[in-house]
This record gives structure tokens, C-alpha cells and sequence, in this order.
């Protein structure tokens, strides 16, 4: 017959040693510790009845130097208070998740009731809370043996207010405003978080430095942004308040919309697709919201730190990813422009909890593994439109160079362009310039827009030309521009954008009238040569110097039909052969620094 | 038989005459005697019957012929497309006293064969059928009526009238053939697409490019 077992349940008996075991887990640095005391202590604060506003959760921070007696120590000061009762129902207790919200229905920044005991225990030789509050004042804190416990004749000890601040030697602080009075009328209490003697601290202490690295520690960034926190290095005031690090979006990604997490993620392993639910009827899915910053974090930049996904639970952060960190990334250049927050209730499911002691980052576990592969997708997305935005910009800038160019071609080619197509035409030569001053009044000249018609144009002042009378169209030379940049100067459009199709050099039919000309930037081969080799190279220049060619090639073809002559292949073939002699001549002699 | 042809249609034939049956290019004071030679009762001056008349007795029809696609103008200078061949063709017959369609009818649908082979072979016409209507420009509208942005308006109209009719030609012959039905939808939708862009260039208003000079 089996034998029957039921066994009689006893509180667990733990060795102190897994405390150690834990903690040392936790590999504490001053900047990760400190944002645990900060969130006790705004916890404190959500615990308050009635419920206090944000810009009045005063926290200080106070660090004192080693003395020539007196060894370091570091202080987070708020003013709320604990009683007896709370010391022992929750900060006494290890690893009790409802430690922080001590049973009420609020949700607060503690989550597993073990980072800021750990930070105190493991960093510090000693260290203690001296927390005032219903007139009764109470130390606990940790010995040098790591074991913790009331101090001793400072338990529940009644004492008057400005004793209180005098015992917890804040009385001349350089306290925020109305505190001390609110202390003083017992309107409420403080909490002083001492820790003694730090780890790896040297005098002076380097307040800017751990202040500036603990305000962009995932744990503290968002309770600095909202909450006042005053820094005091040996009781002077240092900053009334640390802000937050305010990064500058990138134009044309300031409100990118949140993006929700699907019900149902696939997870991939070893051939084998599951999938991992992400939404349930406790649990909603969540979202994930990205950001570009207008520069890049950089690797080791100061807000290198700030280049991550922080992934959010009911309340804070409980994990945080540097992008480098995502293994999934493809688009790695661009992702250094991203940071941003998931907000995935679902770790949270006690079921199959996700979050790790030390909110570092996720426990591995499939559901994590599929997020994380899922945020990185999203990030390459952004990425893939930077990357697009980039391109553009980068085309912007070739166009401007190329803009530059651009004009020089234009005032080239109006300069020799009438007395091309005349020669060309085979018809009189037209008057070099401006034919100069004649007896009577200025000569005609080649202004594209000259009211009268001016004389014999000339070779000088003897043969300057008259000022005729008659008004008479000016010769107007074609206007070259270039597609998705130059300003349509018929206003039909702000730019004409051409695609890759059109032709290398395009015309609308009004622009025919008005002698324009675009150079379709989009073509193939002019984006491949923007793209390999650069708006200010001279493969760039000849494709460019090529289309003005073939722009002079086809005025002059116009104007033989024009001029009605005949337009047999061997004609257009002579014509053009003798236009491109022509224009290469020119432009050997004028453009020569530009083109060679 | 020449009276059983039209003033218009005479001119035509003049035209042909003085281009030795092909598209040469012919001044239009060349046509105004050609036409006087060929038919001196219809094309002389009034009230003077051995001087020709220059002026909109012959002026006219060329034009109107130009906004059939049958003619070609430009610095007053004359030349017959295919289109007008075809039915310089037609009006021969009629003027030899011969039934008309024999011919005719083939040569038609020969310069008609020719427009849809040319359609056939264009980007855009791929494109559509391959169902990326999106990626169709407006270049393809000029290339398809075979036309450039400099294309007066008269000589624009032709072109759309050139092609239009010998579509309607071939669908006619070929009302089964699917091929056909694909030009003829890519036709509609050209023609829809780019609405505007026909109305500019064959609205009357001046464009830049318009007319050349009609004063002769």
C-alpha cells in the first residue's frame, strides 16, 4: 500500500548568504543605485492620501565628501516619513513584490522590493533610513555585517519636529521650499536615506558626473523629467533641479505614431514557428512608440545612453535595450537616430513574468526574444525611411551644387548661342555685343528683351546702331534648369519632378513658349553618377555640360524648320555635327577649368 | 469626272502632283499654280480667268486637311503625310472614274497597320498592359500620337485624328482581334488621362508654340 504523504507547510528558513548571492547579482554602480532610492521615494510619495502633484514631490540629493574623520556618504532625502508598522510589514521584507504599494491599489515605481535595500547593503560599509513621521522617529538600516535592524534607542523614539531634523542632521540643509516649515507644523514627515562610506568613491565626490550619468539611467530618466530633484554636494545647493535630457528631434519625425504591438508574434526556433501571444483578456497589447533624434547618439557620447528602447511596465521601466543590443537590426547607421518605448503590460503577467530583479533587461524566455526580434523590425522600418530621408538630402545637396554649375552653362551658352544658330543657319552674323554707341543714341544689342530693334549690330562705334523705333521681340535664349530643384519660373508648379522614365532633357508645352528647358535629374544614369561619384565631379559635369548639348542641338534643328529648310537625314546629320564642332570648340575655351 | 470632287479635294490632288507622289516638301505659291493648271475654271481670280487666285480658295482646304492629319505645314510650305497619301489615293479613283474602295482599301489599311504596329511597340502601351498605368507620363501621350511638345496645334489635332481613325479602321476590319481591342482601351485611357494636356494643346489660345504665321 502507497505510502501517504502530506506535508505540513513551514516559513521558508533562507541563509543570509543568498543575499549575498542576490546582490552581488545586481553588480550595482552608484548611477543605477541611486534611481532605486529616488523611486522609493516617489513611491512615497504616490503612497500619500491626499494625492500630492508632481512638482511637489521634493527629492534631494545630498553628497557629503570624506573628511579627515568623517568618511563619504551619499543622502536621498523626501518628505513623506515611515512608520514602525511600515518598516516591518514591508521594507523589512525581501523580494515582496507588493512591498512598494504596501497593499494599496496604486501602482508604484518598486517592483520586486529589493533595489534599494540591495543598493544599500551591497555599496555602501553601512547604511540606514532615519525616517520621521507622527511625531515618531525611526532608524533601520544595515551594520557593517550586511545584517539589518533598528538602531538601537531609535525605535518608534517620540521626538518634537525640529528634534527630528536635528537627529537626522538635515535641520540646515539647503532644503526646498516649505519643507522644513511643513516638517516643522507636522503637516509631514521626511525619509533620509544614508549610505555611508560608498564603494569606489573618491573625495571630492564627482557629483556632475554620477548626476549627469544617473538622470539618462533608464530607471531615472522619466521620474527626473517629472519630478523636482535638488542636488547638494556637502549641503550646497548644486541644481535646484536635474533636468532631463531634452534630444532634438529630426524634422519630418517629430510625432511618428505609435505602432501596436499584434495580438500574436511569431517566435522562430530551429525551424519551428510558434506563436506567442501578446494580448489576453487581462492584458492588452501595447505599443511601441520610436523616435529620431536630429543627430546621432554615437557609441560613446555623453546621451549614448538615451540610443535605446526602454520597454515599460504598469509603471517605469522594466528593461532597456541599446539599439546596438537588438540583434535583429539591419539598418545599424540610421538606427543610431532611434530611441523610443514599448509598452508591453503582458511581461508583467505574474504567470510567465518577464522582468528581472534588477530591471535591466527582459528575461529570456520566448516571448521576450519574440518581441525584441519585432521591435528591431520596427526600428529598421524608421531606419529604412531615414535612410530614404538621407538619400534625399543628399540629392538636395548635389542639386545645389549642380545648381551652381547650372548657371555657369547658361551664361555660357547665351553668350555664343545667337551667333551659333546664325552661323549655323547660314545667314549674316549678328553684331558682336552690343554695337557699341552710335552717333545718334545706344545700338541695338543681344538683350533677350530689347524693346526696339536696334541697329546693324556692327563691330563697333562707327557701325554702332541707331536707336530704332520700331519695337521689335528680342532674341530669347533657352532657359535651362533642373528637374526637382529649380523653381518653376511659370509658377504651374513649385519644381518640376520627373521621373525616371522621362526623357534626359524634358519640356512641358508651356514651356515651350517660354523657352525652357529641364534637365531630368531623376534619369538613371544622372542619379547613378550623383550617386558614385558627387554633383562637383567631372563625370557629373559632363554628363551635365552633355545635355546642354543636346539642348543647343535641338534649338538649332527648331530653327531650321523654322528657317524651312530642309530637313533631310543628311542635313540633320551636317547640322549637328557642325553644332557639336561648335559647342565643343566654345566650351573648350571657356568652360576648359570646369569640364578637364 | 474631276466635278464630282470637291474644291478641297482638287487642291489635295495638286498637292500630290507637285510632291512626285510623295511627302516632298511644296511652297504653297507652287500649289496656288498647280491647282490654276489643273483646274483653271475652279482656281482662277475672279473676273479674270487667266490669273490663279492665291487666296483662301486654296489657303483653306490645306489647313482643314492639316487638322485631318493629311497634310503637313510649316513656313507655308506643304507636304502630304500617309494619312493624306491614303486619300490622295481614294480621290485618284474617284477621278478616274474607278469604284473607289478596290485600292483604296488596301493602302488604307496598310498606313493603318503601320500606327498600330507603332503602338504596339511603345513603353506606355506596355506598360498598360502589364497594368502599371501609374508609371505612364506624359511623354507617352506625345509619343504615342507621334507627336513632340512642339507640335503646333493644328498639326496636333491631325495626329489624334490620324490615329483615332486608324483605329477605328482596323477595329472595323478586325472587330475579334484582341490586340486591337487592347490599343483601342489604351486609346481611351490616353485619351482620359491626359485630358488636359490635349485641351492645352489643341485649345485655340496661343501657347508659346502655337501656329505659325497663316498670312500668305
Amino acid at each position: 500500500m502507497a505510502l501517504k504523504v502530506s506535508i505540513i507547510e513551514q516559513p521558508n528558513v533562507i541563509d543570509d548568504h543568498l543575499l549575498d548571492i542576490i546582490g552581488n547579482e545586481f553588480k550595482f554602480n552608484h548611477e543605477k543605485g541611486l534611481p532605486e532610492w529616488i523611486k522609493n521615494s516617489v513611491d512615497a510619495y504616490i503612497r500619500e492620501e491626499p494625492a500630492i502633484p508632481d512638482d511637489q514631490q521634493h527629492i534631494v540629493l545630498n553628497f557629503t565628501d570624506a573628511g579627515h574623520t568623517e568618511p563619504a556618504s551619499f543622502e536621498c532625502i523626501d518628505f513623506c516619513g515611515m512608520t514602525a508598522d511600515d518598516i516591518d510589514k514591508a521594507l523589512k521584507r525581501w523580494g515582496d513584490p507588493k512591498a512598494a504599494s504596501r497593499g494599496l491599489k496604486k501602482r508604484t515605481y518598486g517592483g520586486h522590493g529589493n533595489g534599494g535595500k540591495f543598493y544599500m547593503r551591497q555599496m555602501f560599509e553601512r547604511s540606514y533610513f532615519i525616517t520621521y513621521r507622527g511625531g515618531m522617529l525611526n532608524v533601520f538600516g544595515f551594520s557593517e555585517n550586511r545584517r539589518y535592524g533598528f538602531a538601537r534607542g531609535l525605535q518608534n523614539r517620540s521626538c518634537a519636529p525640529r528634534e527630528a531634523l536635528t537627529l537626522a542632521e538635515i535641520g540646515e540643509l539647503d532644503l526646498p521650499e516649505r519643507t522644513k516649515d511643513s516638517i516643522l507644523t507636522g503637516g509631514t514627515g521626511f525619509t533620509v536615506v544614508r549610505g555611508i562610506r560608498p564603494d569606489g568613491v573618491r573625495s571630492p565626490i564627482r557629483v556632475s558626473r554620477l548626476c549627469e550619468k544617473m538622470k539618462l539611467h533608464p530607471q531615472a530618466r522619466k521620474i527626473v523629467q517629472r519630478k523636482p530633484i535638488r542636488v547638494l554636494h556637502n549641503g550646497e545647493l548644486v541644481w535646484e533641479r536635474l533636468v532631463g535630457e531634452q534630444i532634438e528631434l529630426r524634422p519630418g519625425f517629430e510625432s511618428l505614431p505609435a505602432i501596436p504591438i499584434p495580438r500574436v508574434l511569431p517566435y522562430e526556433e530551429d525551424g519551428d514557428v510558434e506563436e506567442i501571444e501578446f494580448a489576453s483578456k487581462k492584458f492588452h497589447a501595447g505599443d511601441l512608440s520610436l523616435m529620431v533624434a536630429k543627430e546621432p547618439f554615437g557609441r560613446n557620447s555623453r546621451v549614448s545612453e538615451l540610443n535605446c528602447i526602454d520597454i515599460l511596465g504598469e509603471i517605469g521601466v522594466i528593461a532597456s535595450y541599446r539599439i546596438q543590443e537588438l540583434v535583429h537590426i539591419k539598418q545599424y547607421a540610421q538606427a543610431e537616430f532611434i530611441f523610443g518605448e514599448c509598452f508591453c503590460p503582458i511581461l508583467e503577467d505574474p504567470k510567465e513574468d518577464s522582468v528581472k530583479n534588477d530591471r535591466e533587461k527582459l528575461i529570456d524566455n520566448r516571448r521576450t526574444r519574440a518581441l525584441l526580434r519585432w521591435i528591431a523590425e520596427q526600428v529598421d522600418e524608421v531606419g529604412k525611411k531615414i535612410e530614404k530621408e538621407e538619400a534625399k538630402e543628399r540629392t538636395l545637396q548635389n542639386l545645389r551644387l549642380t545648381d551652381e554649375f547650372n548657371k555657369i552653362l547658361n551664361t555660357w551658352k547665351n553668350q555664343f548661342m545667337d551667333r551659333l544658330l546664325t552661323q549655323v543657319l547660314g545667314g549674316p552674323e549678328p553684331g558682336s555685343g552690343s554695337g557699341g554707341t552710335g552717333i545718334d543714341g545706344s545700338g541695338g544689342g543681344t538683350s533677350p528683351s530689347s524693346r526696339t530693334k536696334g541697329g546693324t549690330g556692327g563691330e563697333g562705334a562707327a557701325k554702332g546702331g541707331g536707336a530704332g523705333d520700331q519695337p521689335k521681340k528680342g532674341t530669347r535664349h533657352p532657359v535651362v534648369l533642373l528637374s526637382s530643384y529649380s523653381p518653376d519660373p511659370l509658377g504651374i508648379t513649385q519644381t518640376v519632378d520627373l521621373s525616371s522614365r522621362h526623357n534626359p532633357v524634358y519640356q512641358r508645352p508651356q514651356d515651350v513658349g517660354a523657352g525652357i528647358y529641364w534637365i531630368n535629374t531623376s534619369r538613371p544614369l544622372a542619379a547613378a553618377i550623383y550617386r558614385q561619384h558627387g554633383a562637383e565631379s567631372p563625370r557629373w559635369r559632363e554628363y551635365h555640360f552633355q545635355r546642354f548639348v543636346d539642348i543647343i542641338i535641338m534649338e538649332a534643328l527648331h530653327a531650321m524648320e523654322k528657317k524651312g529648310m530642309a530637313l533631310t537625314f543628311d542635313s540633320v546629320e551636317n547640322k549637328i555635327n557642325e553644332v557639336i564642332k561648335a559647342v565643343h570648340d566654345n566650351a573648350l575655351e571657356h568652360l576648359g577649368q570646369y569640364l578637364l | 469626272m474631276s466635278s464630282q470632287l470637291s474644291m478641297a479635294q482638287k487642291v489635295l490632288l495638286s498637292l500630290y502632283r507637285l510632291s512626285d507622289g510623295g511627302r516632298r516638301k511644296v511652297r504653297y505659291e507652287d500649289i496656288v499654280v498647280q491647282a490654276f493648271r489643273d483646274y483653271a475654271s475652279d482656281f482662277h481670280l475672279k473676273g479674270h480667268p487667266e490669273f490663279p487666285d492665291s487666296g483662301d480658295i486654296v489657303h483653306k482646304p490645306l489647313y482643314d486637311y492639316r487638322k485631318k492629319g493629311m497634310v503637313s505645314a510649316s513656313n507655308k510650305m506643304f507636304s502630304l503625310t500617309s494619312h493624306g497619301l491614303a486619300e490622295v489615293q481614294r480621290l485618284q479613283a474617284i477621278e478616274g472614274g474607278r469604284p473607289p474602295s478596290a485600292r483604296l482599301g488596301h493602302r488604307i489599311e496598310r498606313g493603318a497597320q503601320i500606327e498600330l504596329e507603332r503602338i504596339k511597340h511603345l513603353e506606355g502601351f506596355k506598360l498598360f498592359l502589364a497594368n502599371k498605368q501609374d508609371e505612364i507620363i506624359d511623354s507617352d501621350l506625345f509619343e504615342y500620337l507621334g507627336v513632340s511638345v512642339r507640335t503646333t496645334r493644328n498639326d496636333f489635332i491631325g495626329r489624334l485624328e490620324t490615329v483615332k481613325s486608324a483605329l477605328d479602321e482596323i477595329s472595323d476590319a478586325n472587330p475579334d482581334d484582341l490586340s486591337l481591342v487592347a490599343v483601342a482601351r489604351f486609346h481611351q485611357f490616353m485619351v482620359e488621362r491626359f485630358a488636359d494636356m490635349i485641351r492645352l494643346k489643341t485649345s485655340s489660345a496661343r501657347s508659346g508654340n502655337e501656329e505659325e504665321t497663316r498670312g500668305t
